[in-house]
């Protein structure tokens, strides 16, 4: 389940017809076709996720748990259905296991923030050295209020994690382990599934940041073994400012509620409040239920491609990739581990990854520059920052070759 | 913003020579004031060396190290060439006209001895690499700046 795409396999993709579902590539960016390679940082969004917000905005809006109307009705059963959806999608066993938040920031600082009541003064968080910041500052932030140490298992210069060193590190003061699935920088995909069966033989929970995963394998959380998942809707084509945290229902049981407000109380009083039950304990305020809505029919869509069929596409199109940037004098790739996923990270020398995002996006080619979040990681790579091409379902060799062709351009211009 | 004229716009060849062979690049051993500034999403930092003179008050040297994008080692380059000779406040003062320029509404002037980097404001997310090394000068300046 955590393995990567190059295993999968599925029927073929008709890139062309999917395309044509995200309106969004119709455009012609500053006079070139729009080769879209910024997809860690956020996906498109296909017509039917647009549809279903609208349609949802138009026909079927109100506040959900709150009225006895018609209309608050259809909203509930919108929102509870899309979390069954999610349930499905990810092989959760029950819909009380998901949490709707903001996003794989806000499900890591939930857990974050709410687990902090049983650390102490000389307790352990560990993680890797190929974080994004979401995956470092929460936990820095828990350890700041409690005393506890931040723990950070090491990795090679090729960008794998260096096994013996986390096992190493996973003591008996270990309270959590919270590690990235992807890489969002190198696309690095992590054992997941091996490096929770260690913390569960030592019964310590695993939280995996699943941002970049989610949208690419199918994930299974059962089988991975871990007790919490984040992940957002916006890299896996649905909605911003809505993201999930699957948490093992015995894990959340434990958990104090995050944040006090509206929807995550039975009864109040001034004297004492009683907590809702799950999944609603998480979920304060009114939520981005059209969002939710939209991430619903995100994954539907997904689904419809075959999450094996997507895994398989893009595996290709990322050794296609890695053959065509190799083969580019000056360039080199960062982040060169075996198992990887959609992600192309590359120096090109004597430019700046700024100046060469210039120039590719004159070239109708939109990469992300700079350290991805992930500065830490940076510098113990030696650099300021990469270029990065990162992959979706409608990438084709064509948006490759075009990448490779502004790459050219830019030598041509800026190389010394 | 939308053609390869834009391009060339953006990086001419006064640029592109400016951050192939900066000016004045290396550190400054005697230098009488120095400050760094740093670009957080990029990691690119500065820092400039001024050398002073007593009566009258002149920047007399000046130097930069650091690392960053083509853009920002040219304006670093460009801003040790242009404030040699000044006063402290000429200094800040074209700074301060040039920051005006880059992000103002638009009417303002980009001082003459950086026209080459007119180009960068038709580029927002750019333009703080352009002003990255003015504010290392303008720290390394405020101090003195202050005492007036």
């Amino acid at each position: 389940m955590s393995e990567p795409a190059v295993t999968s396999s599925g029927p073929a993709l008709d890139v062309a017809a999917i395309r044509q579902d995200f309106p969004i590539l119709r455009q012609s960016m500053n006079g070139h076709r729009l080769a879209y390679l910024d997809n860690a940082a956020s996906t498109q969004r296909p017509s039917v996720v647009i549809d279903a917000i609208s349609t949802y905005y138009s026909r079927d809006h109100a506040n959900v748990h709150r009225g006895v109307h018609t209309l608050s009705q259809r909203a509930t059963d919108a929102q509870e259905a899309a979390r069954e959806i999610v349930r499905q999608f990810i092989g959760a066993a029950d819909r009380r296991e998901i949490i709707f938040t903001r996003g794989t920031t806000d499900s890591v600082n939930l857990v974050a923030g709410t687990l902090g009541q049983s650390i102490g003064p000389g307790d352990e968080i560990l993680i890797t050295h190929m974080e994004h910041h979401s995956n470092i500052v929460p936990w820095q932030m828990l350890c700041e209020r409690t005393g506890a140490r931040l723990v950070v298992a090491p990795i090679d210069s090729r960008g794998e994690l260096l096994m013996g060193d986390f096992l190493e590190r996973l003591g008996p003061r270990t309270r959590l382990v919270s590690i990235v699935h992807v890489s969002n920088a190198l696309g690095t995909v992590l054992p997941v599934e091996q490096l929770a069966a260690e913390a569960k033989r030592r019964g310590i929970p695993v939280l995996i940041d699943g941002a970049q995963a989610v949208a690419h394998t199918r994930i299974d959380v059962r089988a991975l073994g871990c007790d919490f998942y984040a992940f957002s809707g916006h890299k896996m084509y649905g909605p911003t400012g809505i993201g999930v945290l699957y948490g093992r229902l015995d894990r959340l049981e434990r958990l104090p509620p995050y944040q006090g407000g509206g929807e995550m109380i039975l009864s109040v009083s001034f004297e004492k409040t009683e907590w809702n039950e799950l999944p609603y304990k998480f979920e304060a305020g009114t939520p981005h239920i059209a969002g939710i809505v939209g991430l619903g029919a995100a994954i539907t869509y997904l689904e419809s491609l075959d999450m094996n069929a997507v895994a398989s596409h893009e595996s290709l199109v990322l050794d296609y990739g890695r053959r065509a940037l190799e083969a580019i004098d000056g360039l080199t790739l960062v982040g060169t581990a075996k198992h990887k996923a959609g992600v192309l990270s590359f120096v090109v020398d004597g430019i700046h990854s700024h100046d060469l995002g210039t120039v590719l996006d004159h070239q109708g080619v939109a990469v992300r520059t700079g350290h991805h979040c992930a500065m830490p990681l940076m510098s113990f790579l030696g650099l300021s920052g990469t270029a990065r091409a990162s992959l979706a379902v409608y990438n084709d060799r064509d948006d490759i070759d075009q990448l490779v062709e502004a790459i050219r351009i830019a030598i041509k211009l800026l190389g010394r | 913003m939308t053609d390869s004229a834009a391009m060339t716009r953006l990086y001419r060849d006064a640029v592109l020579a400016h951050s192939q062979a900066p000016h004045n690049f290396g550190a400054m051993a005697s230098a009488d004031c120095q400050a760094s500034a740093t670009n957080a999403l990029c990691g690119d930092h500065f820092t400039v060396y001024l050398r002073l003179s007593r009566d009258p008050r002149r920047i007399v040297g000046t130097s930069f190290d650091g690392h960053g994008c083509a853009i920002s080692m040219a304006s670093a380059s460009l801003l040790t060439d242009l404030v040699h000779g000044m006063s402290e406040g000429e200094a800040l003062d074209t700074g301060r006209r040039f920051a005006a320029a880059m992000s103002g509404p638009g009417d303002s002037e980009v001082p003459e001895p950086l026209r080459p980097l007119t180009g960068v404001r038709d580029y927002p997310a750019r333009i703080r690499c352009a002003l990255l090394p003015w504010a290392a000068l303008e720290r390394a300046l405020r101090p003195a700046d202050e005492s007036n």
